[in-house]
């Protein structure tokens, strides 16, 4: 998430070069770093007796609430509720200095400097060797679904100069929160510039969301981070497939295994050239009603997920170059039984000489109903390295955990928190009954 | 209970802050070992593994780190552990509380991989001759081969100590083996050379010293290659012999 380090370049920290000369001593390092990394793991979970002072202040459900055993709370809305009348008209105050800006991304010149904006100041990895690259296409994709509207892609911009400092949007969707759909809006792309992390925008922000989305009639928000916020809904893990082991370890994003060789390494990730499944081709237009259908029978059965139109599917679904590929698989009969999907969301490598970008596909929503799982998701790995991808990645929600071991997916030092805002749930949620995925 | 609950998070906020540094190097090794003993013996209590063989040295030194600790309560191990901590990082708590505060919604998580031990736990044994080659442990490769180990001996894939010494481009002990007699030609189970390996890792210096040392650029693996069509861009290095050009 946002953080407030300066940048890695200015801290003049170099990526750690994969091969130290003395052997022996780096690999007794690494060994001692992997058991911290994984003591880590263990010891975030405890992490969440903290205040928080914007958060408490925020319909949201709180950890305090843990303590108070006898009393069950309500499932459902945390506010008393509201009409659109009784929302404040006038936008929140800024700093002296700062304006609001309605950011239009189809605009060529405001796409790119969101881009911008994003790309030197987004979500960093904990030790600053990437930060995400969203491309202007994938942000004009991500923004614009079905009922988007202009005035929720909010900016803020220096004054005198018209610098863009920070970002944050929202769009609609229907979600479903175990039995109740809701019309909400899903929150992302928080972001704000390295040299104003100590301005206290990033609640200023969400509470001029908020403003814009409730003068819609519309009171709850979908949002995820990497930090532990009052309060996770579910909490999923990353994992990740190696797609090419070689640049992966070069760059830092892996390591080579201390008892295996590299050739060894290469042989085990080696994918087949093809795909193997009968009938997989790009998902096109004509298949949205039958994709529709299949998505909704198979999101029926998590507790978190969202219900989508044939507009949002046709909207989300059709590929797009380099932003989201779809597959389907269609029967002789020309049925379609399955689906398989995932976006490209590249990353800046910072500071290696050899290597600029990280090329990630993520997996988006992908149904197994005629074709085996582990087959399907082998081909949608297969079709990620035809084109040119470093790494699949996934959480463990939906029924990911059946075929994450089994196709090699590694676990990842990065856990992503779900939240609702202004809505509570009896209980929190296994990752695997989430089956939403935010972008 | 008040006292030592908040002792145990202390301890576990330290810990949190040791593992977000210990990737980027700012933790000597020697400062390392002695975290990790502490850790071991406040979370675990006293050692009771038996020492591990002379040749492996990591887990000689982990052991020792531990076991010298046996006597030590978990809370004073605890307590030593946060001020070793402290002394290596005075501000570690600011770092702890800013990562927690700055955050907010509304993003994802960049997130990279982490090697567990089951990847890890294979491969030729820990202070085997092919470890310690490709550890670049030269004087520790000289010794077994002084008393008795078999310089050309595989592994299960078929490798030597030069194999794994050219994997992971360790030069000394490259020039050790071939000065030793190690067959410097010898196939994987896919037919790969050593060269092939130095290929593959881009160890210009490495594919040089071999092709000194004899090796033949002309050796195709079971795909097909010569080591400097292992990978794209390796044909252009000015090392090749112009017979395999």
């Amino acid at each position: 998430m946002t953080k407030g380090k300066e940048s890695a370049e200015e801290n003049g920290k170099a990526v750690e070069p994969i091969k130290a000369p003395d052997g022996a001593s780096s690999s007794a390092q690494r060994n001692l770093q992997e058991q911290l990394v994984k003591l880590q793991l263990r010891s975030q979970q405890g992490e969440t007796k903290k205040t928080y002072a914007f958060w408490e202040t925020q319909p949201v459900a709180q950890f305090k609430e843990d303590g108070n055993t006898l009393q069950i709370l309500e499932e459902g809305p945390i506010d008393a509720p509201k009409t659109t009348a009784d929302v404040r008209q006038e936008p929140y105050n800024l700093p002296a200095g700062f304006e609001w800006s309605t950011c239009d991304v189809n605009d060529k010149k405001i796409v790119e400097e969101v881009y911008q904006l994003l790309t030197m100041n987004y979500v960093e990895d904990d030790d600053n060797m990437f930060r995400f690259k969203y491309s202007q296409e994938f942000l004009q994709w991500a923004l614009q679904p079905p009922g988007w509207q202009s005035e929720w892609v909010l900016g803020v911009r220096v004054s005198t100069s018209g610098k863009l400092v920070a970002f944050i949007t929202g769009v609609p969707a229907t979600v479903r929160a175990r039995h109740t759909a809701i019309s909400m809006v899903e929150i992302n792309f928080l972001c704000v510039h390295k040299k104003l992390r100590q301005k206290r925008l990033a609640p200023v922000l969400i509470k001029e969301i908020t403003r814009r989305v409730n003068l819609h009639g519309i009171w709850q928000a979908a949002y995820t981070a990497g930090v532990v916020l009052p309060k996770p809904l579910a909490t999923a893990q990353y994992w990740h497939r190696s797609l090419n082991p070689k640049k992966l370890i070069s760059v830092g994003f892996s390591r080579l295994a201390p008892r295996m060789t590299l050739a060894r390494t290469l042989k085990l990730y080696k994918l087949p050239e093809q795909p193997v499944t009968e009938g997989l081709r790009h998902l096109e237009p004509k298949d949205v009603p039958q994709v529709a259908e299949l998505l909704r029978g198979h999101l029926a059965q998590f507790e978190l997920a969202p219900e989508f139109t044939e507009a949002e599917v046709l909207h989300y679904l059709l590929p797009v170059e380099g932003v989201i590929d779809a597959y389907v698989v269609e029967g002789p009969d020309g049925k379609v039984t399955d689906l398989a999907s995932y976006y490209t969301l590249p990353s800046t490598i910072i500071g290696n000489a050899q290597y600029n970008t990280l090329k990630a596909a993520f997996m988006y929503y992908t149904v197994a109903s005629r074709t085996p799982l582990l087959q399907l998701m082998q081909d949608l790995l297969v079709m990620a390295h035809q084109k040119g991808h470093d790494v699949f990645n996934a959480l463990d929600i939906f029924d990911n955990e059946k075929f994450l071991k089994e196709l090699k997916f590694g676990i990842g030092d990065g856990r992503l928190r779900y939240y609702l805002y202004n809505w509570r749930l009896a209980r929190e949620l296994k990752p695997q009954e989430v089956g939403l995925v935010l972008l | 209970m008040a006292d030592s609950s908040s002792l145990e998070s202390q301890f576990e906020a330290a810990a949190a802050h040791v593992a977000s540094v210990a990737g980027n190097g700012h933790l000597n090794s020697d400062s390392l070992l002695q975290l990790y003993g502490l850790y071991k013996q406040a979370t675990e209590g006293p050692c009771t593994a038996f020492r591990p063989s002379f040749f492996d040295r990591k887990a000689r030194s982990k052991w020792a780190a531990w076991k010298q600790l046996e006597d030590m309560p978990a809370e004073q191990a605890q307590q030593r552990y946060i001020e070793l901590v402290t002394s290596l990082s005075p501000s570690w708590q600011e770092h702890a509380r800013e990562k927690a505060s700055t955050g907010g919604p509304g993003g994802p998580v960049f997130s990279s991989l982490v090697n567990s031990e089951e990847e890890v736990d294979t491969g030729p044994p820990l202070g085997s001759l092919h470890l310690l080659a490709s550890e670049g442990d030269t004087s520790a490769v000289a010794f077994l081969l002084d008393n008795g180990a078999h310089i050309d001996s595989r592994d299960a894939e078929g490798c030597t100590a030069l194999h794994w010494a050219a994997d992971r481009g360790s030069l000394e002990v490259i020039q050790l083996l071939v000065q030793r007699g190690a067959a410097v030609n010898v196939h994987d189970s896919d037919g790969q050379t050593p060269l092939h390996y130095a290929a593959l890792n881009d160890q210009r210096e490495v594919c040089s010293a071999l092709l000194s040392a004899g090796a033949d650029a002309s050796i195709r693996d079971h795909a097909g290659n010569r080591p400097q069509e292992v990978e794209e861009g390796l044909s252009s290095w000015d090392i090749w012999p112009d017979t395999t050009a």
